[in-house]
């Protein structure tokens, strides 16, 4: 009987980042870190770290593991590598190869689960252009799978998560509401359609999306992954020193996730990322409930959030709709920096 | 008052749990959920007052008692289906149909051979599809027998749901013997082809 790595995390899968505020605590006291190479930092919380390694060359690292969200080890192999190398195309830049991250029981699970699950990984770096240079094992449970990934970019041309400017449109391109399907998926609530559907969302490259962006010379972008939407666009008007206004209705849905919300199923982390947001965000009355937790849904592998100059976002959505993002929209815009990062309409 | 037991239950049933009484409950009626899971606890507890009620909370041993009233006004129902993919364009899987236990016509030998391949290939097809549905001598393939059951619990593992009908597997007098999927009917099996995005059929 073939295994199924959902078994490994019946827990609740509450998802596995600690919480943004844990980590904000831990990291406030550590040292700052400055050299004249490092471009982007921790301190803006940006997707990865890059570095100048020549006046036409910079380097951007980034890493990423958690476990299982599927049944499938393929899937899964596939899931955790397109969330890892995602971060590199948030900072409008290309892989160029990973290490591989595994945490493996191999006492309680057969090895080829293991094998299984890095023959998703690599294929899945392979779609990317990049290529599997190593990696390190060690025995732990639950598995966990993920990379440490290495990309290039122009050092004039990173898309931080600091550089949004009021009149800019916000465009997002992929749908949200993984968080729901899958809790759902475990306890046999979400249409199959809809689980299968959200798995594919979750292993699609945010690699397109990038191209588009480098082709309408965006500057400013972040990719939605455990901290949600509301939680990511925080960090992204934080940094940028902006105000984020978004339309409620305005912000795609994969299929059955407000009707599983709806039923009460609400992962955990919503409830997190909703304390972690805060009093930094002002929702009209007329939002919804179910569609705000769905604005704090944690992500697995979500789609890029970039602004784009007003005039050129419908041609970019056309582009970005062309090339394989059909659920891409434009969810809101940059405002100057009011009271509260975030405003959450719904039209 | 009802009582809602959600101990031992892992997120977010026990929110689901509390949601589905609260909806069953008559206005100025109270509900009392158990729980044991301190996170599960906070979340129903943001949950009910975010939604304008006033639970009463007390915790013993760490078990959590919620007591809350339904609001005299019902929770708003928001029309569900309108919300349902907001994303219109959004691509739907495919279904696999198979109406009979070969594939292809001419040989039959060669179609039991084909029929094999193909079951095998569907994994590394993309994007997967979210039903496999089998009537008539189809149903022969979910069989006690069929060489095919490792084949179609790895999909079934992947979360693809197969549907064996009814009908079929009574007149092959194999309803017992079949080993995969679950026993549908015809308007399961219409209502799912209806809403393919499209239909494979080997």
């Amino acid at each position: 009987m073939p295994f199924d790595l959902l078994t490994t995390v019946e827990y609740g899968g509450c998802s596995a980042k600690l919480s943004p505020a844990q980590l904000a605590e831990v990291l406030k006291d550590l040292p700052e870190i400055r050299h004249e190479r490092l471009l982007v930092d921790i301190s803006t919380h940006d997707d990865a770290g890059v570095w100048k390694l020549t006046d036409d060359i910079a380097l951007i690292q980034t890493t990423d593991f958690f476990p299982p969200v599927c049944s499938d080890p393929y899937e899964f192999g596939q899931i955790a590598a397109a969330n890892a190398l995602s971060d590199v195309y948030a900072m409008g830049g290309t892989p160029i190869n990973a290490l591989n991250i595994v945490m493996f029981p191999q006492s309680r699970i057969p090895l080829e689960v293991l094998r299984e699950i890095l023959r998703g990984g690599m294929d899945k770096v392979a779609e990317s252009g990049a290529v599997i240079v190593g990696g390190h094992t060690i025995d732990d449970f639950p598995p966990k799978y993920g990379l440490a990934v290495t990309g290039t970019a122009h050092p004039s041309h990173i898309t931080t998560n600091a550089a949004a400017r009021p009149g800019e449109d916000l465009i997002l391109t992929k749908a949200i509401g993984t968080g729901a399907i899958v809790a759902g998926h475990r306890i046999g609530e979400t249409k199959p359609a809809a689980y299968r559907a959200a798995i594919e969302s979750m292993k699609q490259l945010n690699k397109s999306g990038a191209t588009v962006m480098n082709h309408y010379n965006v500057c400013s972008a972040t990719d939605i992954t455990g901290f949600s939407l509301l939680g990511h666009a925080m960090k992204m008007a934080d940094a940028s020193n902006v105000t984020i206004e978004i339309d409620a209705a305005a912000v795609p849905l994969l299929d059955d996730a407000y009707r599983l919300v709806e039923l009460g199923c609400i992962p955990g982390a919503s409830f997190r990322n909703q304390a972690f947001v805060g009093d930094q965000c002002t929702f009209s009355d007329s939002v919804d409930y179910n569609l705000k937790m769905l604005l704090f849904d944690p992500q697995t592998s979500g789609g890029l959030l970039f602004s784009v100059a007003h005039e050129k976002a419908r041609d970019a959505l056309a582009e970005l709709r062309d090339s394989g993002h059909s659920c891409a929209s434009i969810i809101g815009r940059v405002v100057s920096r009011a009271d509260k990062a975030l405003i959450v309409n719904q039209a | 008052m009802k009582t809602v037991d959600a101990r031992g239950q892992a997120c977010p049933k026990p929110l689901i749990l509390t949601k589905q009484a609260l909806k069953e409950m008559s206005p100025g009626d109270s509900v009392s959920v158990l729980i044991d899971n301190p996170v599960s606890f906070q979340n129903v507890e943001r949950f009910l007052t975010d939604n304008g009620m006033s639970p009463q909370t007390t915790e013993q041993k760490g078990v959590f008692t919620v007591i809350v009233r339904k609001q005299a006004e019902p929770l708003a129902h928001p029309d569900a289906a309108s919300y349902c993919s907001t994303c219109s364009t959004a691509q739907k899987p495919p279904i696999v149909v198979f109406a009979q236990d070969k594939m292809g016509r001419g040989s039959d030998e060669l179609g039991k051979i084909l029929m094999k391949a193909f079951v095998n290939t569907i994994r590394e097809t993309s994007p997967l599809p979210s039903h496999l549905v089998f009537y008539n001598s189809g149903i022969l393939l979910t069989v006690e027998g069929s060489p095919l059951i490792d084949s179609f619990n790895e999909l079934e593992r992947k979360g693809i749901s197969l549907l064996v009908c009814g009908t079929c597997a009574e007149y092959f007098k194999k309803k017992e013997a079949v080993r995969v999927g679950t026993l549908s009917n015809m308007y399961s099996i219409l209502e799912t082809m209806t809403a393919a995005g499209h239909i494979i059929q080997p």
